[in-house]
């Protein structure tokens, strides 16, 4: 609850300002927002396979074995690493069933995260900024004039 | 923003799945990334790993898709000469092996009675200890027993040296495929050395006699992909198969013709056929054709199609070789080869290649007589500690034998099963070993394409259990007991020895090994086929008649015991894949069943699904009977694989073993179980256990709560099944 309140107080965005509350409370406004970590430095995998991939703890540690040590949701993560247990971060982006979606061919061809993301750089905690349906997917698609076919993505 | 204020108001304690209304799934779902990411994993991109199937004794090559670390399909390896990209069922089934809910996940002490199947888990430390104690003192009476799998490559070499060191004898290899019996069969018939290798792709014609080519017998996938090639590789060419034997298996429904005979009389079709071809006129159609149930027409045409239709291949197997003249039959058959110019040649039939290891070749063929002689060492309380691996002779081994009563006086018995099987419920001790999927090794498959083939096991991926590899085991203890054993396993761990074998072969070296196991293994020259094995060995003069237990008189039906495609010879009976998957000739799943000709079974008033009891000189067991009009009027068929008493939740009292009915009889010259030359009879009973199969041309009163399926002809006339109206015809 105090996820939505802290949400709703930043002005965040509209209605849909509100994520679901995660493990830890990971913010993506102070890492990319204020600290201008680049997307691809924890989502590697983002240019290549089909998943944006979650960074593994290790990648967290990189910076955090120095930096905000006291922070009890840095201390938080540095336990799970310790422990050598993993994070179930809870998905916030989903897509409709049966559907292939690969982020590399998307990457591939210029398209920036934030046009389906959203603004990441403002969330404190990550909400789905687009509806992500397939009239969203088909008006991008036409208006980029790429291809409709059903089987570009239903196969 | 109201939506989420009422909910908020509400003070609804679930309202976390709901947050956010349309934006946050209903099902929440998790992403759980690593704690240290692999520096080769990418999440999401699967890897493959290389490796041998060892389901069965073929040796496919396959490769396994990991993702995240858990293997989650199974393929053929493209290049691999076994079984070139292809697998089957049984193969794609290793999984369930590997992920099985019944596995044993760390060694255990027996805490109940034997056969009971109540184990209470222990430490390894404590367990090595245990194991080491039993054995020391042993080692130098000699009283250790092993029984196992046929012997094959590292694993097989480990086994060996160990059992060796300890007894002289070696372990006790179980094999109810009739390895050793085809081998002595074209030892005669052909002078070969190793199993034969059959060149389906380029034949016209195969005349196979009870080989289950594309079942499970010898090396079915390749034997497929070959046949493949044989129908619609070549432009032009159709090969042409024709399958002689009792029962009409998934080969003889695939064959261009099938031909009934009566069981134990192939190697006499086969030796009337030499003469035919070799215009002598010692054996006339005529004068075989009343004994062995086929028309002297049919004869001599098989003879006019051999003698013109070349390359022409003759191979047989199956439940022939395991009749009392299956070495007779099988060198008759193959001698036919000879006398068809077919040895050899492109689509004829070659020895296998040895392997390219001199101690691998040197294994002793498994024969039962080996079996026998062990029920009769623990009978005389010889044996003070019999250890199991990768073998269930509790199931396997004819109960007249006494093979379960024989191991009461057995102090010590050890298993290394992954699975509490029925032998393993009588173990003191489990040691579990890794699934093949877990493993080191290197496995030498044979039948091979006339070239020395050396197929590598790597672990595709971590041990899912606290196993342990049986490899390293016995060189510990072996360490622990010191002496000559301890000198006979000299290996530091068993990869070690997985290792030096690899560097020790010509050209590759310790690192090789590293790049050969990339590619599932090493394939070497083809050599050259021995010269025409000399013409002394030429058709034989006779095949003497096969014996069969049991009076005619008061056991009037011959009993075919087949393994069965899904669960062999019971080995994969713990898979649900495999129980699942339906009998390809009668669509029969999770049960047993009779296979009755329909003819015989009107004489004696039975009707699709009726229960019988039969019985045996040796046994009787409860069945319900399929009509199986593919089946020889005087043979009574049934599949192996149900029946076990423990072995998992999908295996345990299911059906019934065929092998309770069948006699300790041995084929004549290899020693081998003569499990299809028993006489039965049939009586009319009031229950067996269900019989389920997927496909229904009739209704089964007894089973109505089986899964039901509507003839047209019932829906039309609105007759359910469920409602009691219907009346059986």
């Amino acid at each position: 609850m105090a996820s939505v309140l802290t949400g709703a107080a930043l002005g965040a965005g509209p209605a849909l300002a509100a994520g679901p509350q995660q493990p830890i409370a990971f913010s993506h406004a102070a890492h990319v927002g204020r600290r201008h970590i680049s997307c691809v430095y924890c989502h590697q995998g983002v240019a290549t396979t089909a998943h944006a991939t979650i960074p593994s703890l290790e990648t967290c540690m990189g910076c955090h074995r120095v930096v905000m040590t006291t922070n009890p949701e840095v201390q938080k993560l540095t336990q799970a690493y310790v422990s050598n247990r993993p994070i179930r971060w809870v998905r916030v982006t989903n897509l409709p069933d049966f559907v292939h979606f690969t982020h590399r061919r998307h990457i591939q061809a210029g398209v920036e995260c934030r046009s389906c993301h959203g603004d990441v750089a403002r969330m404190v905690q990550v909400y789905k900024a687009h509806s992500l349906t397939m009239g969203e997917c088909l008006a991008c698609h036409q208006q980029r004039r790429v291809s409709t076919d059903c089987y570009t993505c239903h196969f | 923003m109201k939506r989420r204020d009422f909910l908020k108001l509400g003070g609804l304690t679930t309202t976390t799945a709901l947050m956010g209304a349309c934006t946050v799934p209903r099902v929440r779902s998790y992403y759980v990334p690593y704690v240290e990411q692999p520096e080769d994993a990418l999440p999401g991109v699967p890897d493959w790993y290389a490796t041998t199937c060892t389901m069965c004794e073929a040796g496919c090559g396959i490769q396994a898709r990991v993702l995240g670390g858990r293997a989650s399909k199974i393929e053929g390896t493209p290049n691999n000469p076994i079984n070139e990209g292809k697998t089957c069922a049984l193969g794609q089934s290793g999984l369930q092996v590997l992920y099985h809910p019944d596995r044993v996940r760390g060694p255990m002490k027996r805490t109940g009675p034997r056969g009971q199947a109540q184990f209470a888990p222990i430490g390894w430390d404590e367990a090595l200890a245990l194991l080491a104690a039993k054995l020391r003192p042993v080692a130098a009476t000699g009283a250790i027993d092993m029984v196992t799998r046929p012997l094959n490559g590292t694993l097989g070499l480990v086994l060996d040296r160990f059992t060796r060191a300890l007894n002289i004898r070696g372990p006790v290899q179980l094999d109810l495929t009739g390895r050793g019996t085809l081998l002595k069969g074209v030892q005669r018939g052909l002078g070969f050395t190793r199993l034969p290798d059959y060149d389906l792709s380029e034949a016209r014609y195969v005349l196979g006699f009870g080989a289950d080519l594309f079942g499970t017998w010898l090396s079915p996938v390749r034997q497929g992909v070959g046949y493949g090639r044989m129908r619609h590789g070549r432009p032009g060419i159709r090969g042409k198969l024709v399958q002689i034997e009792p029962r009409m298996s998934v080969t003889g429904a695939a064959a261009d013709r099938w031909i009934p005979i009566t069981p134990g009389t192939e190697g006499l079709l086969a030796l009337t056929l030499g003469h035919l071809l070799t215009h002598s006129d010692a054996l006339t159609p005529e004068l075989v054709a009343p004994e062995v149930g086929v028309s002297a027409r049919t004869i001599r045409h098989l003879a006019d199609e051999l003698a013109t239709m070349r390359p022409a291949i003759a191979l047989g197997g199956g439940a022939i070789a395991a009749q009392s003249n299956g070495v007779e039959s099988l060198a008759a058959i193959h001698a036919l080869n000879q006398v068809l110019g077919s040895v050899g040649v492109l689509g004829g039939v070659r020895p296998s290649a040895p392997a390219p290891w001199r101690e691998f070749n040197a294994f002793a063929p498994p024969s039962f007589q080996d079996m026998l002689a062990l029920v009769e060492r623990m009978k005389r309380g010889q044996v003070q500690v019999l250890l199991v691996h990768q073998a269930d002779p509790v199931y396997q081994v004819p109960p007249v034998v006494g093979f379960t009563g024989a191991i009461a006086e057995v102090p010590f018995i050890v298993s290394f099963s992954s699975f509490v099987d029925d032998t393993t419920a009588y173990a003191d001790l489990i040691l579990p070993d890794h699934t093949y999927l877990e493993s080191w090794g290197i496995v030498l498959p044979e039948p091979n394409p006339g070239r020395p083939v050396a197929s590598s096991l790597q672990p595709v991926v971590s041990p899912v259990f606290d196993t342990r590899p049986v490899g390293d085991v016995l060189i510990s203890v072996a360490r622990a007991i010191g002496g000559p054993i301890k000198a006979a396993l000299k290996w530091p761990s068993y990869i070690d020895l997985v290792r030096t074998t690899w560097a020790s072969l010509p050209g590759q070296t310790g690192e090789s090994w590293m790049t050969v196991r990339q590619s599932g293994g090493w394939v070497g020259p083809a050599l050259p086929v021995p010269a025409s094995p000399s013409r002394a060995i030429g058709l034989p003069t006779t095949v003497p008649k096969a014996s069969f237990a049991g009076d005619p008189h008061a056991f009037p039906f011959l009993f075919l015991p087949y393994p069965s495609i899904p669960l062999h010879d019971g080995r994969s009976a713990n898979l649900p894949w495999q129980q699942e998957l339906p009998d390809t000739m009668t669509t029969g799943v999770w049960s047993s069943w009779l296979e009755v000709n329909p003819k015989t079974a009107q004489e004696l008033d039975l009707a699709e699904g009726d229960p019988v009891e039969v019985s045996s000189p040796y046994g009787m067991l409860r069945v319900r009977i399929h009509l199986y009009p593919g089946l020889h009027p005087d043979v009574v068929a049934m599949p192996l694989g149900q029946g076990h008493t423990t072995y998992g939740r999908y295996a345990a009292n299911r059906g019934a073993n065929a092998l309770s009915l069948v006699g300790p009889e041995l084929v004549t010259g290899s020693g081998d179980l003569a499990w299809a030359s028993t006489r039965v009879r049939l009586r009319k009973v009031d229950d067996a256990p269900r019989f389920t199969k997927v496909e229904r041309r009739d209704w089964l009163p007894e089973s109505h709560e089986a899964p039901g399926y509507l003839s047209l002809e019932d829906l039309t006339r609105q007759r359910w099944p469920w409602d009691g109206t219907h009346v059986t015809e």
